[in-house]
């Protein structure tokens, strides 16, 4: 029996004391107990990738991640990211840009798989800004869409890489 | 004989009747509609969303409602609310397009949501790629109507007449411009007036312009509420026992492990089995793993082989579902023959978002919150369980992630109201992966003979047989016409000879089966075109060349053969789009594929090379004639997806079975296309002034007929069962 415990963890820029079994997954420490429905369940066996976040900025499979590991990590969500769009937060340029292509591109469809494909782009564009189809092939293929966006998905992590390098008018129409 | 139209029925298409319309003087339904749930968005959200230039209208207080579908708000924002459910295909902006467009409302204040369930929709349930084809000419009557009553209360506004005044980017406009008040100024007054007994339409309307979704901003911050993610007060995480196998039902159940897992609250017994309830969702997984129950288990003979037997054997038999001509004097009597057999499997849907529902049962009110396909179905699922009256199921909607047909099978709606009643607790019943792909409801498996005879010299097809063995999908609903199940022979008529045969047998198999994206389509698409490659082979001729030497043609309502110029048309363009006949890139073939269905007509070629023993599709051109188009951007999304969606099927897609279990239960043995496997679509959509098609399902049927034909040009061994791999 895995045993109750208070956990004291960072999420999305705020400290968060959350009481849970030591190997409740994160995903659902997040989804139930913090109220931040963003991260989804799709597989629970890191096959599908919905449930992604970051892990101090790395995208991180949230089904597979026990609380008690989580340690001192800043998690950010799908909704964090949303935030860091704020001035008041010091405005994240990637994300901003990323969530602007998206909705450019006219990504989504059911959008179930979003939040995750939108955090994997995130944390590929923050290590690789300029990232080839290549670079994108194997930074998001662990994440499944079943809607078929996938083109373009790869469309608006290349327009968010122009825009980053300033050049954001390449892409088309602002 | 083959009738498009028995399905039609019982599909449940349609949701909206243009007979409801008087009627629709209403709020958009009787609950408080979805924004209830959406309220635990957090205030960082709230602020993100102020903060952007792409974030959505939010709606004033104050305003009117002008009818079940729209809303005005004081400060000009316009809410549709779309009775069809959005499960990605897009419905919701289109729809609030084609009423915006008649009611002359400006679009940057435009919001779309889910209607609740109300009977002034008519039957809500989405599916059949139905929705704007049925429903174009009531959401302009819809979007008439608002109009009318916005221009007389604008007109009383503004003391002048309104025969005067026209309605243009959301203003009511008098003389060109001379006089105007925004709608949201007149928009309580609107919804107080009666309304018009026969609204008029406008002359033209303007609709085909690319326009981004609505449902974007919601879906890439996070914000958007799906069926798993609503929260309710009260709320407990409820997980079912399933069944090991089909049919199995349990003999003793011993819940003392499960009650200990820290966070369970109890354990109850429904009708349906077993359910724990849990403060959350581990400890809900946690506690029914704890179970322990013995099931008698009853279908432990089922599997592959068994199900194989069967259908082998119902080939035997059967009806005709279509004749013309003599069919044997060709086999009989020394023409050029080619025979094969074909096979495709059990397919489950997998959408990405997993079954769950949510619901709330009192002694006089039911409350559900779901993504359902269905909301009608629902409702009636949870007052046959509840006995409650209709008018005492309310139904919320959600984002769908997902639905490919499966949502539109109550069954796990069944399952949440039965272990709400039972517990009297409020319960999101959740099922996991494993649930949802185990809960059969599959697009049936089909065996296929075929047998061709061709003019080798000419070129041309002289005759074409197809029997199929497939289990019915329809036969649930009632006894089916003729013994016929019209589903399963869907798009078998196409390359029509003289003499051609096309046979139907039932076949009797336990596995409850159910509507898969393009249903029949999906697998005929794949076997009539493939095999008729074979036909074009032993005819010495160009797969294109040889099925334009044949006589397309399409079956219509009344069982009638008509030629289908447009999927002639369709079959020209994409050959020459994708520059058939020229040289591929070394190393790589080209396969082609057209199917009519829904009322839209689809052509792919798929551009495809081997890599060790998997195929790579490099590339796929598609050309579609929908009628007028909507929004050009959804048609293109639709084409990719359901290429992706049928990709995944013919290269990956398959439940075994194996002592009554089904065997793949997850993203690792039921794989589908990933991003590295994404071909690059060229869309082409046609231009026309038809009428509208279907564009949910029709980019299915053509691709692993298309991926077939590659394969067959590139190894020289056709493809005859699918998955590839």
């Amino acid at each position: 029996m895995a045993s109750m415990a208070n956990y004291s963890i960072r999420i999305n820029g705020e400290a968060k004391t959350v009481s849970a079994p030591e190997d409740m997954p994160l995903l659902w420490v997040l989804r139930d107990l913090v109220g931040l429905t963003g991260p989804k369940y799709g597989c629970g066996i890191a096959q599908c990738r919905a449930c992604t976040v970051l892990l101090d900025g790395v995208e991180t499979v949230s089904c597979q991640l026990a609380i008690k590991d989580v340690g001192k990590a800043e998690v950010t969500t799908i909704e964090g990211l949303t935030a860091m769009r704020e001035p008041v937060q010091g405005k994240d340029a990637v994300a901003h840009a990323i969530q602007e292509t998206w909705i450019e591109e006219d990504v989504v469809q059911c959008g179930y798989c979003q939040p995750g494909q939108i955090l994997s782009a995130y944390a590929l564009l923050k290590r690789t800004p300029r990232p080839t189809d290549k670079d994108i092939d194997t930074a998001m293929n662990g994440n499944i869409c079943r809607c078929g966006t996938y083109n373009r998905i790869r469309k608006a992590v290349h327009r968010a890489a122009d825009y980053m390098a300033g050049e954001g008018e390449k892409g088309g129409k602002q | 004989m083959i009738t498009r139209r028995s399905f039609m029925r019982l599909s449940g298409a349609g949701g909206l009747l243009v007979v409801a319309l008087p009627a629709c003087k209403s709020k958009p339904g009787k609950s408080e509609g979805a924004g209830e749930s959406q309220a635990a968005t957090t205030d960082a959200l709230s602020k993100a969303s102020a903060a952007t230039t792409k974030a959505p209208p939010v709606a004033a207080a104050g305003g009117g409602q002008l009818s079940a579908w729209v809303h005005v708000a004081d400060n000009d924002v316009i809410t549709y609310f779309v009775p069809e459910a959005e499960m990605g295909q897009g419905v919701h902006t289109a729809v609030a397009m084609v009423i915006s467009a008649e009611l002359g409302g400006a679009w940057h204040n435009a919001v779309a949501t889910t209607a609740p369930l109300n009977p002034v929709f008519g039957r809500q349930s989405t599916g059949g790629s139905t929705s704007i084809r049925t429903g174009f000419d009531a959401f302009r009557l819809v979007g008439a109507t608002a109009r009318a009553l916005l221009i007389q209360a604008g007109a009383e506004h503004m003391q002048v007449p309104p025969a005067e005044c026209e309605a243009v980017d959301s203003k009511v406009v008098w003389k060109g411009g001379q006089k105007s008040v925004g709608f949201g100024a007149i928009a309580t007054k609107a919804s107080e007036i009666e309304n018009p007994a026969t609204p008029i339409l406008r002359s033209e309307i303007s609709l085909g312009v690319p326009t981004l979704r609505l449902d974007s901003f919601a879906k890439v911050t996070g914000q958007a509420i799906y069926g798993m993610d609503v929260r309710q007060p009260g709320m407990l995480i409820g997980k079912a026992a399933h069944i090991p196998s089909l049919g199995a039902t349990p003999t003793s159940v011993d819940d003392s492990a499960a009650r200990q897992v820290e966070g369970v609250r109890e354990v109850v017994r429904t009708p349906a089995g077993v359910v724990v309830l849990a403060e959350h969702t581990w400890a809900a997984m946690k506690g029914r793993d704890a179970l322990r129950v013995e099931w008698k288990e009853s279908n432990v003979e089922l599997s592959n082989a068994t199900i194989d037997a069967k259908l082998r054997a119902a080939l035997k038999g059967g009806r005709d579902a279509f004749k013309s001509g003599n069919v044997q004097k060709h086999f009989k009597g020394g023409a050029t023959m080619v025979e094969a057999e074909y096979a495709v499997p059990y397919l489950a849907h997998a959408p990405m978002e997993p079954l769950s529902c949510t619901a709330k049962v009192s002694s006089d009110r039911c409350d559900i919150w779901t993504g359902t396909q269905s909301p009608s179905g629902a409702a009636q699922a949870a007052a046959e369980i509840t006995g409650l009256a209709p008018e005492q199921i309310f139904v919320h909607g959600h984002f769908l992630g997902g639905g490919f047909g499966r949502r539109s099978k109550a069954d796990y709606v069944a399952e949440a109201v039965h272990a709400a009643k039972a517990s009297g607790k409020t319960v999101k019943l959740l099922w996991d992966r494993e649930d949802s792909m185990r809960s059969f409801h599959y697009r049936p498996a089909a065996l296929n003979t075929l047998r061709a005879a061709v003019d080798a010299e000419k070129g041309t097809l002289l005759a074409w047989e197809h029997r199929i063995a497939s289990p019915s999908i329809l036969k649930q609903f009632g006894p089916l016409e003729g013994g016929i199940d019209g589903t399963s022979i869907d798009g078998t008529v196409k390359y029509a000879p003289s003499d051609m045969l096309v046979r139907y047998s039932d076949v009797d198999l336990p596995i409850p089966v159910w509507f898969w994206r393009s249903v029949g389509h999906s697998q005929n698409g794949f076997v009539v075109d493939a095999f008729m490659n074979e036909a074009a082979k032993a005819a010495g001729r160009d797969p294109l060349e040889f099925r334009l030497n044949t006589r397309i043609a399409r079956l219509t309502d009344e069982g009638q053969l008509e030629d289908d110029a447009r999927l002639r048309k369709v079959l020209e363009m994409v050959a020459d789009k994708a520059g058939w006949g020229t040289a591929p890139p070394a190393g790589r073939a080209r396969g082609i594929a057209a199917s009519e269905s829904f009322g839209s007509w689809c052509a792919q070629v798929a551009e495809v090379s081997m890599e060790g023993t998997r195929p790579r599709v490099h590339k796929v051109t598609c050309v579609v004639d929908c009628g007028k188009t909507i929004n050009p951007k959804t048609v293109e999304a639709q084409m990719h997806s359901g290429i992706v969606y049928g990709l995944s099927a013919a290269l990956y897609g398959k439940l075994d079975f194996d002592k009554g279990r089904a065997v793949q239960g997850n993203f690792d043995s039921y794989r589908v296309l990933r991003m590295s496997e994404m071909p690059v679509i060229d869309t082409t959509i046609v231009e026309s002034s038809e009428a509208h098609g279907g564009i949910g399902e029709p980019a299915v049927p053509p691709i692993a007929g298309a991926l077939a034909g590659a394969l067959y040009a590139l190894r020289g061994q056709p493809v005859r069962s699918l998955p590839i791999l």
